[in-house]
């Protein structure tokens, strides 16, 4: 009798089910859509579609995770990739197997901008991103000069399902391995559970916040260089919206926007999967796309409401 | 306990989507072809027996999607509209998708579209740059697309474009013309010096307005003394940019909006009014909005060509047309629609009583008639005569009391 | 042995005498309560989810008594006075009013009957005037038609601070120009202002200077004269003894005694509270002329503009080296410049082993050195990270493979520490804020000792810390001495530093005034006369 008691109190305390809840709400929206939509959402075709559109989000949202987990957070992501696709799309023209590694050393460039401005100038990391969000995409509109730079077509092999699909699950990995088993991830998250403790523990906290930058703005290279070959083309708009889609991801997939010890990488994987699912849901389910709207709306409100952690509510140091 | 049997869980699914990806690309494609060999006598069944019949229906309920910046500004809804009438007649359904803040978001908006199980999309491209891939996601698919508002203007992706089966053609403005136009009938209102509102660089329509515009300039001297480039501009953020035109630059005498869809012309004529420059600074303006007839009535606005809204509707009929297996043509055509001028209040008035509003400018019978399906006449060259045609007096002539 | 037993049977006799003491008190309290008590709490119960904060206590608070209560941290004095105040309900159990049913829902009703409190941590509005801090909720006071006349709250403000001595507090200005201690004041004005019956001065008197501590015993002796109670929890023995007339001990959420006047003793209330003999004497007690080792850490010339100036000293192998001054004697900052937080404008902190000098925590914790902060919450545990990783977080390097941290390395350090302190929890993964003071202590020390630090700094290593865990620190820590290794002790309490350190170097205004070697005879008196 005691042990069931004991038990119960295990499996449904409140703790356990936040962490529980992205996972289910995941899976409902999945049912939910697999009705509405009469099966079309789990065909084989769709899935890989899923897989295609939520690529880039996913692995944009695993690396900002790092940055998320420090309690901070990366505006300027959309117009990294952005730019980073037109660097991509540029150097492509002349070089085609350099444009991967000139987008993520572009990214990284940046990034590292964005940490020293941070950290160095002591201004707080939403106005550094937000600045950079549009010092970025102003930019992107001069050096992508006509508008949109197009790519050679040798490029287009690369928008391939079997190469992202690889891609992602070795980010995944990789991600949970450092985020999990490595000083890395253990000191994101100590610097996101308390900044004075940690340095004072002896968490390099500058190099971290840099680092943290750093990667998430070469992904954000990665992303674009995806991005680019999937649209055949970089524009001034490539990758607008993306750090709000990040944003909403990571959301969603119950990640504390404060950081700290509660974040996972699985959250970031659940909730990209999750709106990719929900967008084209939306789509397949080919309701009035006024309606959407307001659904849409709805659905995320829930989503956020079961998922969000209430005690964390303190949205950006 | 618990996160372990997660984590196996995530695995599990992982491991599937894997495996569902490594293993069954060559079996989804051979069902998709069974599909389509079963789908193809059918209609070729259906063609015989229907076209003797001529119902007022086509055989088959098709879904139409259309990848569409808006339909909720004016004239995204006015075309959202006009087609959702033309389905109605013809028994086909529309589907609108609207995501589309970026070029792989276009793509992907295409994509959703198709795994709704449209039978074929129109599009309103960002740039040429991205039809390459939307052809080759189309002909990998076996859905057809057409263009709507568009042309083509680099030749190495018309080429690759073209030679896509799936591509059925396009309608489109000549941009060119009326950015000229618009630039002449400023030098003819006697303004020299213009400032101009636009989107920023990359949009394939302001871009083309914007070359013609230019070309007036050089060719009539006008001085181009400011530009605005946002493609999000509200009316208080166009108030406001016309109000720092007025006072940066004293000797403005025009303004030339190239797009004023999105609320952007009353937000002009508003700073205007508020200035007490109405009449003074001339303005030109591509796109309609609503109240036009009141605008022309106060002399606040000096030239306005639109009225395209009926573009997607000959795309539109050409996709129809094919897929209802009397296709007006064997290979991509286009068709040039002519822009509409309101030159005067009662043009304006007849506009908005005849063409856009509470009627349409094709009635039941006549978008049936575009329909080889329905009418054996039809062919491409009547559908392109139709789209010469259009102007108010058109409308005004066919169902004017 | 026979000693042993001998002292237990002295023990013994003591709690049977208190016992039939306290009965025959209660019995003859209960017959007079119904008329005279002003409060009354009655079989009250708490809890908190699994947690029994408050475990069927009674107590009777009688008119005109400075009534204290005390217990170890978590013993649930502080649940108490909130049930009380009306900050929670009480989850069973009634409370009487002047002999009429109170049960308050919220905060302001219990000020409305006329019960204030003073609590622990900060109680006031940032960002407003202390003139609006002292109204706030009751600005209807001086409002007409719905607008607030700032003057008039204002004017009544600086009266209320004048009334209770606090005239240099300007009712006008914004509280947060003014300092912690004098926000303390402001709250008490504010609970001051309405005719109180009941005043709870939750642990307010540890945060204050001798000028708050002088404002709150006025307030307290003019209630007591008007016939009023006031319930006084602290932690400082001597405290009480000398303020309360009625003391209550509670220890693990029940009732254990209530003790009189005269029987209101520092030992007995420390036996009681703990629930077993403590010695007398916690503190190390050897007294031998040290010798010094090897010196370990060399300070020399550290100047920190207006806060040091030109500290030098040695730290040597196996020395409790204690600081001592008032809390703005600098003492402070010097333990986080020795661990290189922040940097000297001039001077160097250099290890002797191989002369680097100290830049950054990252070189000091290379250097097997340890920082225990004065802040505890702010800066020496991560509140949001549980237990595990908070010991681990220094020593990732000394468990790491490779890249690879191995979560049963982890473990086993974690399990080895907590362990060894004798760290209450329900396990590893409990969050470290949910833990009690003394346990946080714990794990900010674990974490270092886990690390096998050679060289310890330790900021106010005691402060706000129950008996039990204070003997156990001081224990440890001469332990850690004995084995070879140095302490740098900051401490603003002079018993703690007499008793532990070697040699104390007194701080003021920044600069070293006076060098004391450890001896017996040195008094108090001696050392506080360097520090003012």
């Amino acid at each position: 009798m005691s042990d069931f008691a004991l038990n119960k109190k295990g499996v449904f305390s409140s703790d356990k089910i936040r962490e529980i809840i992205p996972f289910i709400s995941l899976i409902l929206v999945i049912i939910f859509f697999q009705i509405v939509t009469g099966g079309i959402l789990l065909s084989f075709r769709n899935l890989k579609l899923i897989l295609n559109q939520s690529f880039v989000l996913m692995v944009g949202s695993v690396a900002s995770s790092f940055i998320v987990a420090q309690g901070d957070v990366d505006f300027s992501m959309g117009s990294m990739v952005g730019i980073t696709a037109v660097c991509a799309a540029w150097v492509s023209q002349v070089c085609a197997p350099l444009a991967l590694p000139a987008g993520m050393l572009i990214g990284l460039f940046f990034g590292i901008i964005n940490g020293v401005l941070y950290v160095k100038c002591r201004i707080p990391s939403f106005v550094v991103t937000l600045s950079m969000l549009m010092v970025l995409r102003g930019l992107t509109v001069f050096i992508s000069a006509g508008g949109s730079v197009s790519v050679p077509f040798s490029l287009y092999d690369w928008d391939n399902t079997g190469l992202k699909l690889f891609i992602v699950i070795a980010v995944i990995l990789s991600a949970i391995f450092a985020f999990n088993y490595t000083k890395i991830g253990k000191w994101c998250k100590a610097i996101g559970s308390g900044v004075t403790a940690a340095y004072q523990s002896g968490v390099p906290v500058n190099k971290m916040r840099i680092f943290g930058y750093a990667l998430s703005a070469a992904m954000c290279g990665l992303c674009g260089f995806f991005n680019m070959v999937r649209a055949g083309s970089a524009a001034t708009n490539t990758g607008n919206f993306f750090e709000t889609d990040v944003l909403i991801a990571l959301v969603l997939g119950g990640m504390p926007l404060s950081g700290g010890s509660t974040s996972k990488i699985r959250c970031a994987v659940i909730g990209s999967l999750t709106l990719a699912i929900l967008v084209n849901g939306f789509a397949c389910w080919s309701i009035n796309e006024k309606l959407q709207q307001g659904i849409k709306g709805v659905i995320f409100l829930i989503a956020v409401w079961l998922t969000f952690d209430k005690k964390n509510n303190q949205l950006i140091k | 306990m618990k996160k372990k049997v997660i984590s196996l869980l995530l695995c599990a699914a992982l491991t599937l989507g894997l495996l569902a990806g490594c293993g069954s690309s060559g079996a989804a494609d051979t069902k998709q072809e069974d599909q389509q060999s079963e789908a193809a006598p059918e209609s070729a069944g259906e063609d015989a027996t229907v076209a003797e019949a001529m119902g007022d229906k086509l055989p088959e309920k098709f879904k139409i999607g259309v990848v569409i910046w808006s339909t909720v500004d004016d004239l995204g809804r006015a075309s959202a509209e006009m087609l959702d009438y033309a389905s109605d007649v013809l028994g086909c359904e529309m589907v609108y998708n609207t995501n589309i803040s970026s070029p792989e978001s276009q793509i992907t908006a295409t994509e959703n579209l198709i795994a709704a199980d449209c039978d074929a999309v129109a599009i309103c491209n960002y740039s040429d740059d991205i039809l390459p891939k939307i052809a080759k996601i189309c002909e990998e698919n076996e859905v057809y697309f057409t263009l709507i508002w568009r042309s083509i203007a680099d030749p190495e992706v018309k080429e690759i474009v073209e030679s896509c089966p799936y591509y059925l053609g396009n309608t489109c403005e000549d941009e060119e013309k009326i950015g000229y136009r618009m630039g002449k009938s400023l030098h003819e209102k006697g303004c020299k010096n213009v400032a101009v509102i636009t989107m920023e660089k990359g949009d394939a329509t302001a871009d083309a307005r914007d070359r013609g515009f230019e070309k007036a300039c050089e060719e009539f001297g006008i001085n181009r003394i400011s530009e605005v480039r946002n493609n999000t501009l509200t009316a208080e953020e166009t108030t406001k940019a016309v109000e720092n035109f007025i006072a940066s630059f004293p000797e403005l005498d025009g303004i030339f909006v190239i797009g004023g869809s999105n609320t952007i012309l009353e937000g002009v004529i508003q700073a205007l009014a508020l200035h007490e420059k109405t009449g003074e600074v001339k303005v030109a303006c591509i796109d309609f909005v609503s109240g036009l007839d009141k605008y022309i009535e106060e002399g606040s606005i000096d030239a306005i060509s639109g009225g395209h809204f009926v573009d997607p509707l000959f795309s539109y009929m050409l996709m129809v047309n094919k897929l209802a297996g009397t296709p007006l043509s064997e290979t991509c055509e286009t068709v040039n629609l002519n822009f509409v001028n309101l030159e005067s209040v009662e043009d304006a008035v007849n506009y908005y009583t005849y063409v856009e509003g509470d009627t349409f400018p094709y009635n039941e019978e006549e978008i049936r008639s575009m329909v080889k399906y329905f009418n054996p006449d039809m062919t491409i060259d009547k559908l392109r005569e139709i789209a010469d045609a259009y102007s108010v007096d058109d409308v005004v002539e066919r169902h004017g009391e | 042995m026979r000693e042993i037993l001998t002292k237990r049977w002295d023990y013994i006799i003591i709690s049977m005498n208190s016992l039939c003491y306290t009965l025959a008190r209660e019995k003859e309290a209960s017959q007079r309560m119904e008329k005279e008590a002003i409060l009354t709490v009655q079989n009250i119960y708490k809890d908190f989810g699994t947690v029994q904060a408050l475990k069927d206590v009674s107590i009777s608070f009688m008119p005109g008594k400075i009534h204290g209560l005390i217990g170890e941290n978590g013993s649930g004095k502080s649940t108490l006075s909130s049930v009380i105040s009306g900050i929670y309900p009480a989850s069973s159990g009634n409370m009487f009013l002047n002999g009429k049913e109170y049960c308050p829902t919220s905060i302001i009703e219990g000020e409305k009957n006329g019960i204030c409190m003073i609590v622990q941590e900060m109680g006031t509005i940032g960002g407003i005037t202390t003139a609006a801090n002292i109204f706030a909720g009751q600005e209807n006071l001086f409002s007409k038609f719905g607008i607030v006349d700032k003057k008039a709250m204002t004017k009544a403000a600086q009266k209320a601070l004048d009334d209770i001595g606090a005239s240099d507090i300007d009712a006008g200005a914004s509280i947060d120009e003014e300092s912690f201690e004098n926000r303390k004041i402001v709250e008490i004005a504010r609970a001051m202002y309405h005719p109180v019956q009941v005043l709870i001065v939750d642990e307010t008197t540890t945060a204050l200077s001798q000028k708050g501590r002088t404002i709150i015993y006025k307030i307290m002796d003019k209630l007591r004269t008007e016939g009023k109670v006031v319930i006084f929890i602290s932690h400082d023995l001597d405290e009480l003894t000398e303020h309360c007339d009625v003391v209550t001990i509670l220890r693990d959420g029940v009732y254990i005694d209530t003790l009189q006047k005269e029987t209101i003793m520092p030992d007995t209330m420390r036996r009681l509270m703990v629930g077993r003999q403590i010695e007398e004497d916690y503190y190390r007690n050897d007294f031998e002329m040290f010798q010094p080792g090897k010196p370990v850490l060399s300070i020399t010339g550290l100047c920190v503009d207006n806060t040091l100036k030109d500290i030098s000293f040695d730290l040597h192998e196996g020395e409790i080296l204690g600081i001592g001054g008032l809390t703005d004697s600098g003492m402070h900052d010097l333990g986080k410049l020795v661990f290189g937080i922040g940097k000297p404008d001039r001077g160097n902190v250099t290890f002797c082993a191989d002369g680097e000098c100290v830049k950054s925590p990252g070189v000091a914790i290379r250097h097997k050195m340890g920082y225990v902060s004065k802040n505890r919450d702010k800066e020496s545990v991560l509140n949001q990270s549980d237990i595990q990783d908070n010991i681990c977080l220094p020593s990732y390097d000394k468990i790491k493979k490779g890249c690879y941290i191995s979560p049963a390395r982890e473990k086993e350090l974690a399990t080895q520490q907590s362990t060894t302190l004798q760290i209450k929890m329900s396990s590893l993964r409990q969050l470290c804020g949910q833990l009690s003071g003394g346990n946080k202590q714990k794990v900010a020390l674990a974490k270092w000792l886990g690390n096998d630090s050679d060289i310890l700094i330790m900021d106010c290593p005691t402060r706000g810390i129950d008996v039990g865990v204070k003997a156990a620190i001081y224990k440890l820590m001469d332990e850690y001495r004995k084995s070879g290794k140095s302490i740098l002790m900051i401490s603003e309490e002079l018993p703690e530093l007499i008793g532990m350190s070697d040699r104390i170097l007194i701080l003021k205004e920044g600069k070293v005034t006076k060098e004391f070697t450890r001896d017996k005879k040195l008094a108090e008196s001696d050392v506080i006369r360097h520090m003012i």
